[in-house]
């Protein structure tokens, strides 16, 4: 609290705790909570960072406009789509979204190579079919919807090239196409292709589950550790839909 | 000019106390106030003004732009009247997190706002969340999965939570150490991955009880590796060779549906 107490002085800290005290009250009167969410509350005291952090957000997100009227803000607050029955929950368990079936990559004689939705296993590994068939996270997005889908085949397997065995060749601007069980089929144009270090493999951003629509092709790269019976690297190819 | 004095009194206070946490406001903060009483529409009102109009059951409002903020003089009246159901005085959101706001009838039948944090933590690979809410006014309850209790002795405003595996689970919630009567289900409910299905028993024994849900998505875990070779290239098969026997052959099952507009070049 330091970093208040320097900002208001004695006086205003003093009030700022009756605030906090009153406000404590006033949600604890009202949804008797649990003493680990009433911790939560509590904990509104800055990081020990705070005032660094605080120097760094921007002059007009310290939030005073909005405090002056937070009625009006309320107001215009954005509708959320209302609570969904049983019913409607299960319903949209039971829809099916189309998935992907093939992809077809012109430029590397890649023609219609099936498509098998994958999981991850219980150690974070995730499931790569057969050689000769192309892995497709089915936890994340599909291919051409919001968030990065990914679409993972060997290099090599089982004493045989994999599908993706000559992803590297690929180029910006190079074409591919994956089908879906629905008879749809969506362009994808690649952006780049890039060489992680399989330790260094941005997970959280081949599998965004949400934000910019992408596709990442992932296979394995760099030397084969003969021992380790494994690539030290990942090659991944990160494409986007063809508008 | 008194209401201009005590908005700007307000205003002074809220903005000495709440700039450290709202610049330390994550933009992942997530507060959703949804309305969990049957039948009754209702106004609610901030700092004097009706800030949400005519608020039905299951409604849902996004509050998480206001982290980190005190909703001052929250109250909930009955619609387009002055009866006061719920004076729920200064409200201060939390800064950040996940939190749902739930108006909804206590134990007693009288009208309660709820705060509940959410549990956001990453699931196991291949599991769903289910979490159950008691916010009806109605005893202690069981819930019973598939036949066998799951949660025990729920109790108004309580929560039970369970990490599953994917699959759909036949709940039934019966009164604490009982079998019946089941006052509600059996139901169904998904569990899918990576997803938090939030279940909240509302309304009243006596006036018919009823379940809405909540969903909070993306918790499932990514992968942590991605091993694609395990032997060496060019050891065996050309890949061309192999790969057309292969889509030769599934095409020719049926297996895969050749699509129109692809064009090959190989």
């Amino acid at each position: 609290m330091s970093s208040t107490l320097r900002s208001f002085g004695a006086i205003p800290a003093q009030r700022l705790v009756r605030t906090l005290l009153l406000a404590m009250m006033a949600l604890l009167a009202a949804c008797g909570q649990s003493s680990e969410q009433v911790d939560d509350m509590v904990d509104f005291s800055p990081p020990s960072e705070g005032v660094s952090s605080a120097e760094k957000q921007p002059p007009a997100s310290t939030g005073n406009a909005l405090q002056v009227d937070v009625g009006g803000a309320l107001a215009a607050a954005p509708a959320l789509p209302p609570a969904a029955s049983l019913d409607e929950v299960a319903e949209a368990a039971n829809r099916t979204e189309p998935e992907p079936l093939s992809i077809t990559i012109p430029g590397l004689d890649l023609n219609q190579v099936p498509v098998i939705a994958s999981g991850v296993t219980a150690t974070g590994e995730m499931e790569v079919p057969s050689p000769l068939e192309v892995g497709w996270y089915r936890y994340g997005p599909t291919p051409g919807e919001p968030g990065s889908a990914v679409l993972a085949g060997h290099i090599a397997s089982e004493g045989v090239d994999g599908a993706f065995r000559y992803l590297e060749r690929l180029k910006p601007g190079d074409q591919l196409s994956v089908a879906f069980n629905d008879g749809s089929v969506t362009n994808f144009v690649v952006d780049e292709v890039v060489d992680y270090a399989k330790s260094a493999l941005p997970f959280d951003e081949l599998f965004a589950r949400s934000g910019t629509s992408q596709l990442a092709l992932i296979t394995c790269g760099g030397d084969f550790d003969a021992q380790a019976r494994s690539y030290e690297d990942n090659l991944v190819v990160v494409a986007s839909v063809v508008a | 000019m008194k209401k201009f004095v005590s908005v700007f009194l307000g205003a002074l206070l809220s903005v000495a106390f709440f700039v450290v946490p709202s610049s330390a406001q994550s933009d992942d903060a997530r507060i959703h106030l949804i309305h969990g009483i049957p039948g009754v529409n209702v106004d609610v009102i901030v700092d004097g003004n009706v800030v949400f109009e005519n608020f039905a059951f299951k409604d849902t409002q996004d509050l998480s732009s206001f982290a980190g903020q005190t909703l001052a003089g929250l109250k909930v009246n009955a619609a387009g009247t002055d009866t006061t159901a719920i004076d729920a005085g200064d409200v201060a959101l939390p800064a950040s997190g996940n939190y749902t706001v739930f108006a909804h009838l206590d134990a007693d039948g009288a009208p309660a706002l709820a705060v509940f944090e959410n549990d956001t933590s990453t699931v196991a690979a291949g599991n769903g969340r289910l979490v159950v809410r008691h916010a009806a006014a109605a005893p202690a309850v069981d819930v019973k999965a598939n036949g066998a209790v799951a949660f025990t002795n729920l109790a108004n405003g309580q929560e039970a939570a369970a990490d599953l595996a994917v699959g759909t689970i036949s709940a039934e919630v019966v009164p604490t150490g009982a079998d019946d009567p089941v006052v509600i289900g059996p139901a169904d409910l998904p569990i899918t991955e990576g997803n938090s299905l939030i279940v909240y028993a509302t309304g009243s024994l006596d006036d018919g009880l009823e379940v809405i849900t909540e969903s909070i998505a993306d918790l499932g875990p990514n992968p942590t590796v991605v091993n694609t070779g395990d032997s060496p290239i060019d050891a065996g098969v050309p890949v061309g060779a192999g790969l057309a026997l292969v889509a030769t052959a599934l095409i020719g099952a049926g297996m895969i549906r050749r699509s129109q507009g692809i064009t090959v070049d190989a």
